[in-house]
């Protein structure tokens, strides 16, 4: 196992928005701390965003972590907004037919 | 010599398999009965302390401070002071041994110049009476409550000890039971060998995480569907360990029932769907997977494909050329209605087509994933049989991630030989 490359992850809480920031990878290596910091999120706030817009790369534990994220937000009411998608997530998303899913109504792809 | 015990309590069946389970019998010395044994001596100022296991005939010395270590370690049982002790499941306590109707043609008195003994029940975990753990004097003792309170203390730690020794064992047990468990399921997940397939080059490699004896979340499978015509799936459960390896089989077994039942490729991955959505709420596993049909030609072969969100499998032409078929869908499990994405292919002689799962994409080490560039860049190089590219795939994979996978890496290869 590689060790964890330094992969980020913020948590801005502004208004009842809280935003979520990775930059790096989302992968294994980080997906406990990605499921931490939405836990916080939804604990803080009424509003979820997810930042990508600095996530290089993601693997199926990524997925996982993000289609958890978004259940989990469906089940309190509000939709979590997926943001800042680059290419790299954006091919990930495409192949595992999320796409739809996923970022309806997010409007933010850098892609 | 008469036995003065009740021969029920020494011979009593349970109590005979509890000291048959600790495992104590005829043992060598151990530390961790002879510090207990010592620290009672040295507590209580006796020259000999004891901890006994005793059988249905004798009275073993696990442990036997003050006794000299080529001297003996044994006494027939009813020649023993635990008798008593075994039958009444009482501590006993005698000030002089001589005077005591229970003990007083004991041989040790003479051997050993026994004169004062104290002991408390040896327990095992279950309650039984193995023995005692005892200290033994060579003076007449005026025992008192306080005497006995190190005793009852020392002899219940080494009742601890011989419990967790017994649990040390159980768990031990169990993980030997889980390992072969995990073997058979693994078993009953990966099939070893893929089964010929009249006209066509069929192969499949595949890397484990960790090596064997791990349970995996990749499956894949060629088999009959009937009317000359064949299935295949390979597929990925996202997640790892039991929960994953029992997926994967339910989803590779859901496959299999649907493609008996439904030749229309993307009926089956519907299935597969609604199968693992049956399961209830499981937002942690989902699956993604492509089933193909394919019927066999002496001039090719048509590959009907439907995915579920899985990564796209790679066409090699005979002359190099390559393409990602990007076959689609959604992956499996999560949502309802989801409309599998299709594909149809035809595989003239010498062409093959390249099934994996997203352990080969996205292996890495420090820096990048292998990649979609890297895998098309390799099959355009590879041109060998199925099983060739298959391994040069996985190899590859393995390769770019520095021989440690982070998770399963599978290749499926469907290869129209050249006639």
């Amino acid at each position: 196992m590689s060790a964890d490359p330094g992969t980020e992850i913020a948590l801005d809480h502004t208004g009842d928005t809280v935003t979520v920031r990775v930059v790096g990878e989302l992968d294994l290596s980080c997906a406990a701390r990605f499921d931490l910091a939405m836990s916080g999120a939804f604990e803080l706030g009424d509003r979820w965003v997810v930042d990508l817009s600095g996530v290089v790369f993601v693997d199926s534990t990524g997925v996982r972590c993000l289609v958890r994220a978004w259940r989990e937000s469906l089940r309190r009411g509000t939709r979590v907004e997926i943001v800042g998608v680059t290419p790299a997530v954006r091919r990930v998303l495409d192949l595992t037919g999320l796409t739809g899913y996923l970022l309806e109504r997010s409007d933010s792809d850098v892609a | 010599m008469p036995p003065v015990h009740a021969p029920s309590a020494l011979d009593d069946p349970l109590r005979l398999a509890a000291v048959a389970a600790a495992g104590l019998l005829d043992s060598d010395r151990e530390d961790a009965f002879d510090d207990l044994t010592r620290l009672a001596a040295t507590l209580m100022g006796a020259p000999f302390a004891l901890a006994t296991v005793v059988d249905s005939s004798r009275a073993f010395w696990k442990s036997c401070f003050g006794v000299p270590l080529d001297g003996p370690r044994e006494s027939t049982a009813d020649d023993s002071f635990c008798q008593h002790v075994v039958a009444s499941g009482q501590p006993m306590v005698i000030g002089d041994v001589r005077e005591d109707s229970r003990t007083h043609d004991i041989t040790a008195i003479d051997t050993l110049g026994v004169r004062a003994w104290a002991g408390v029940p040896l327990l095992a975990p279950g309650g039984e009476v193995l023995g005692t753990f005892c200290v033994v004097d060579v003076v007449t003792r005026d025992w008192t409550v306080e005497d006995l309170e190190p005793l009852r203390v020392l002899g219940a730690a080494a009742g601890r000890e011989i419990a967790l020794r017994a649990a040390v064992r159980s768990e031990h047990d169990a993980r030997t039971r889980a390992e072969a468990l995990a073997d058979t399921l693994q078993e009953a997940l990966l099939p070893p060998t893929l089964p010929a397939v009249p006209g066509l080059d069929v192969a499949a490699r595949f890397h484990a995480v960790g090596g064997g004896g791990q349970l995996v979340g990749d499956f894949f499978d060629v088999f009959p569907v009937g009317g000359g015509r064949w299935g295949t799936v390979i597929g990925d459960v996202c997640g790892k360990g039991v929960e994953a390896a029992k997926v994967a089989l339910l989803a590779r077994y859901a496959v299999g029932v649907a493609a008996m039942h439904s030749p229309d490729c993307a009926e089956v991955v519907r299935w597969l769907n609604d199968t693992l959505r049956a399961r209830g709420p499981e937002p942690d596993l989902f699956v993604t997977a492509i089933y193909g049909t394919f019927t066999v030609e002496p001039d090719g072969c048509r590959v009907r494909l439907a995915g579920a969100g899985h990564v796209p499998p790679v066409l090699r032409r005979r002359d190099g050329a390559v393409e990602l078929l990007e076959v689609g869908g959604t992956l499996a499990g999560v949502f309802p209605d989801v409309e599998p994405g299709e594909f149809e292919v035809r595989l003239g002689p010498g062409d093959a087509l390249v099934l994996y799962t997203d352990g080969v994409v996205e292996a890495r080490e420090d820096g990048e994933a292998f990649g979609e560039e890297r895998l098309l860049e390799l099959v355009a190089r590879c041109d060998g049989d199925a099983g060739t590219l298959a391994g040069a795939v996985v190899a590859a994979a393995l390769e770019h991630c520095g021989g440690e996978a982070s998770d399963d890496t599978a290749a499926v290869v469907l290869r129209m030989p050249v006639a």
